[in-house]
């Protein structure tokens, strides 16, 4: 063996320099709201237009209209056909996006600060003055129904979507996806992809946010420019629907014949990211199963092989939370093994909370991270979406960070006793069903078995 | 908009480049090893990234995933990837944190065999087994680029497999396998060391010259086979009957190496026909024929004598596999006769250079960049040139570049096709 060098011990660290999030400028323009955050020194600047038009706004039957809506926006205005739109946006270095979701319907372009107000006029012709015609419309119709047919052959999405409507009742909006099922996308109609826009694109309710190096660029102005094209109403935003969780420990299982791995999801319904256990509850699931050395990963992954790796995850929807305590694939021969070792490890979890050093550990990685993790424009942009579609104040991740910071461990005790239990989860797996199916039987719940 | 670049050489051979950056109270380090799959023995494909596994299973001085775990408590963000052409091993850390990093880097490259056991290689051995289990045999179109690369390339091309291996591989890589694998790569003198962020050069090469000088070099490692490879003369072509939702063609064209004018040629010919959907394909296949769902294009950036250049199509249900071929083949051809307009041309130009700008932006893109211009180029400075080459490309390369090697004789065809 080579000769091993002596190398030089561990430094010692001194602690982090100060951070703050930067500060979010917020302020009414004309009828909307503005939220401006000045990053020197970043080449591009992220524009995000955030209009009141919740996907709750579906009428029922219909869930997906505002997603599709959304989409076809990128399909050309009524100056430019769809192709002249996109690469007008090309030319000035830019991204155009859309998306519709919870806290409402969200336009979003970037581009080199000197090309914004040109960029800007693009987005706000888009968003206002948009084609729409049938064609396009009925277009992306059938692409959603081709595009869920991809999600469905795919292991983990299948998952994830077998576990959303056992998580909420049939009447809360969360149980479908945003962008709407099998059966309620085949029979959206364009008149009524541009009747919700017509309803419900207004002044009231509206928000610019604008992140980067904003120094030459008159932000009141661009927001002026959007608010004008609006139509002129103020009404106040939509209120957030009721989370109505279902309730009852169960499982079920997606026959999958021959896969040599099974895609599992463990999951519950949690609180709202506006709560006071949300700090606590990041502190918890990080511990559970936030990294490589989380209690999860350190036995599955570490320990036995059994996969290359699982996650837990908690992803607000206004109002509410889903708490995926695990979501990853583990091979199938032991699969079983697998899925009562995790359970193990989560009721331990719940029942006792995570130690002292885990809290100390994870609060120190997660108020560590944040100025990485908000490095960027286009990162700070999205942490002010997500608090804009949580109802949060947009400045609320500095207050997120502080009240991280200050979390105890019985504070990270009661939140993994109250969220993190397994009375009401759901777990999903889909594999092979013949080496699953029955063994899970008894163990976890009452197991339906979907295709065997 | 130009980087700074410091570049430094400490006696072992470490090549050290610091790009000086004090926007963010942060530092990227990233180390580059120069091995990858191409330089793969036969019978031992995939032994580069179980290598990368074992480099977070502890050293003399680091404990067996504590790599992770020291610098999570600081709030790092971290991983490593393989690659064809190179290894990486990368984190961001808070400021204060940038010497940890150095000395866990330091700690792995110069006593990793200190710490590698039987029983680290045969967990990993497993967690990768899995990792292949996940990203390739059991999802939808999971093995495209597998098949794509043995058709392109013949047998003993060290691009003819991916770094991902084959199970037989993994399961034959024995501890000796791993140890000679780190004695001829894992040196200082083959390694490029990027930092990029919240240090000054002198200060950040101090630190280097600290916790990486006592790393002897190594023997030298031997260069990759060499990759050179003309056009194919015939089509390579491939039908896979595996259970996937939609029908879908991908297509590998043997263009040139990436870091060539030819190369830079092919990424702008590849956009104009299917990058965004302003694209040629996008609006004859998605838009105007509602054949496909989605298409990209681009090219694989390898540097080893020859570069893949790529088109994907997703089919739309019912959609018929030969008409879209037909409609790429007509796009290719008519790119080769009259070129590309020129509003097409800055397109390209314009978007791409906004994908190196946010890739760009980040200290982790940086510093990956300072290292990829290091290790594969031999030049660092090259980062501030890259705009420059795009830019250099005109209308008669893009065509001239479609007439010869955007052409069916050169590529591979994978079809998937589902069973009526």
């Amino acid at each position: 063996m080579t000769d091993i060098p002596t190398m030089r011990p561990r430094p010692t660290l001194s602690g982090p320099a100060p951070w703050a999030f930067p500060a979010v400028d917020e302020h009414a323009v004309e009828g909307i709201d503005v939220a401006a955050c000045h990053l020197p020194g970043h080449p591009l600047v992220a524009i995000q237009v955030h209009a009141d038009i919740p996907v709750t706004v579906d009428p029922a039957g219909q869930e997906g209209l505002t997603a599709l809506m959304a989409n076809s926006l990128k399909e050309g205005t009524k100056r430019l056909d769809a192709r002249a739109f996109e690469a007008a946006v090309e030319l000035l270095g830019g991204k155009f996006a859309t998306s519709a979701g919870h806290g409402g319907l969200h336009a979003a372009i970037s581009a080199p600060a000197d090309r914004i107000p040109a960029a800007v006029d693009l987005l706000t012709e888009a968003l206002v003055e948009p084609r729409l015609h049938d064609k396009d419309i009925l277009r992306l119709r059938s692409q959603r129904l081709d595009e869920i047919t991809t999600e469905e052959a795919d292991p983990d999405m299948r998952a994830g979507l077998l576990l959303r409507p056992r998580l909420w009742e049939a009447g809360d909006r969360r149980s479908i996806p945003s962008e709407g099922s099998r059966e309620t996308v085949a029979g959206l109609e364009p008149d009524a992809a541009r009747q919700v826009h017509a309803a419900h694109l207004r002044r009231g309710g509206t928000t610019l946010v604008a992140v980067g190096d904003l120094e030459k660029l008159d932000v009141d102005a661009l927001a002026a420019g959007v608010a004008r094209a609006l139509p002129d109403d103020d009404r106040s935003r939509t209120p957030a629907d009721a989370a109505k969780p279902t309730g009852g420990r169960r499982a079920v299982v997606f026959h999958r014949p021959g896969a040599v791995q099974t895609a599992l999801r463990i999951g519950r319904v949690g609180p709202g990211r506006d709560t006071p256990d949300w700090p606590a509850l990041m502190v918890a699931m990080h511990t559970l199963g936030g990294t490589l050395t989380s209690r999860l990963d350190a036995v599955l992954r570490e320990e036995k092989g059994w996969t290359y790796g699982v996650r837990s995850r908690r992803s607000p929807v206004r109002g509410a939370s889903v708490i995926t305590h695990l979501s990853g694939s583990v091979q199938s021969e032991v699969t079983v093994d697998a899925v009562e070792t995790a359970w193990q490890i989560i009721r331990e979890l719940a029942a006792g909370g995570p130690t002292e050093e885990e809290v100390r550990e994870t609060v120190a990685y997660l108020a560590g991270v944040q100025p990485l993790t908000y490095e960027t424009p286009r990162a700070v942009a999205g942490a002010i979406a997500s608090c804009l579609a949580d109802d949060l104040p947009l400045g609320h991740v500095g207050t997120e960070i502080a009240a991280l910071r200050k979390v105890t461990m019985s504070d990270a005790a009661a939140v993994a006793r109250d969220h993190l239990h397994v009375d009401d989860a759901v777990l999903v797996a889909v594999g092979d069903a013949e080496m699953i199916g029955t063994a899970l039987e008894g163990r976890v719940g009452d197991v339906e078995v979907i295709g065997a | 908009m130009t980087i700074p670049i410091v570049e430094h050489t400490l006696d072992n051979g470490l090549r050290v480049v610091v790009s000086e950056d004090h926007i963010a109270p942060i530092v990227a380090v990233n180390v580059w090893y120069d091995v990858g799959s191409r330089h793969e023995q036969p019978g031992l494909t995939g032994l580069a990234h179980l290598f990368e596994h074992l480099m977070f299973e502890g050293s003399a001085n680091v404990g067996s995933i504590e790599h992770f775990s020291l610098l999570q408590e600081v709030g790092a963000s971290l991983n490593g990837t393989t690659w064809f052409d190179r290894t990486n091993y990368f984190e961001t850390v808070p400021v204060h944190a940038f010497e940890l990093a150095l000395w866990l880097e330091a700690d792995r490259m110069g006593t990793l065999l200190a710490a590698l056991t039987q029983e680290s290689l045969d967990n990993q051995r497993d967690v990768v087994k899995n990792e292949r289990r996940q990203s390739y045999d059991n999802q939808p179109y999971g093995t495209s680029w597998e098949n794509l690369f043995e058709m392109l390339y013949p047998e003993g091309h060290p691009y003819h497999h991916l770094p991902i291996g084959s199970m037989a591989d993994l399961d034959a890589a024995s501890l000796d396998d791993c140890r000679a694998f780190f004695s001829t790569h894992y040196a200082p003198d083959n390694a490029v060391l990027g930092i990029a962020g919240d240090v000054t050069p002198d200060g950040a090469i101090e630190a280097v010259e600290r916790y990486f000088g006592v790393i002897p070099p190594g023997p030298g490692a031997p260069d990759a086979p060499d990759g050179t490879i003309g056009p194919l003369d015939e089509e390579v072509r491939r039908v896979l009957d595996e259970e996937v939702p939609n029908e879908a063609v991908y297509q590998q064209y043997r263009c040139d190496p990436e870091g060539t004018p030819g190369a830079d040629a092919a990424q702008v010919a590849l956009h104009v026909l299917a990058g965004g959907s302003a694209s040629r394909l996008h609006q004859r296949l998605v838009r105007d024929e509602e054949l496909a769902i989605s298409l990209d294009g681009g090219h694989q950036g390898t540097v080893g004598g020859t570069g893949p250049g790529v088109l994907v199509v997703h089919a739309r249900s019912g959609a018929s596999l030969d008409a879209i071929e037909a409609i790429i083949d007509e796009e290719l051809e008519a790119l080769g006769i009259d070129g590309p307009g020129d509003e097409e041309v800055a397109r390209a130009k314009a978007s791409l250079e906004r994908s190196w700008l946010e890739h760009t932006d980040a200290v982790m893109g940086r510093a990956d960049e300072l290292c990829r211009h290091a290790t594969l180029f031999g030049d660092a400075e090259r980062i501030n040139t890259e705009l420059d080459r795009l830019h250099a490309v005109t209308g008669e390369a893009v065509q001239d570049i479609a007439a010869r090697h955007l052409v069916p004789t050169n590529r591979a065809v994978l079809r998937y096709e589902v069973a009526a």
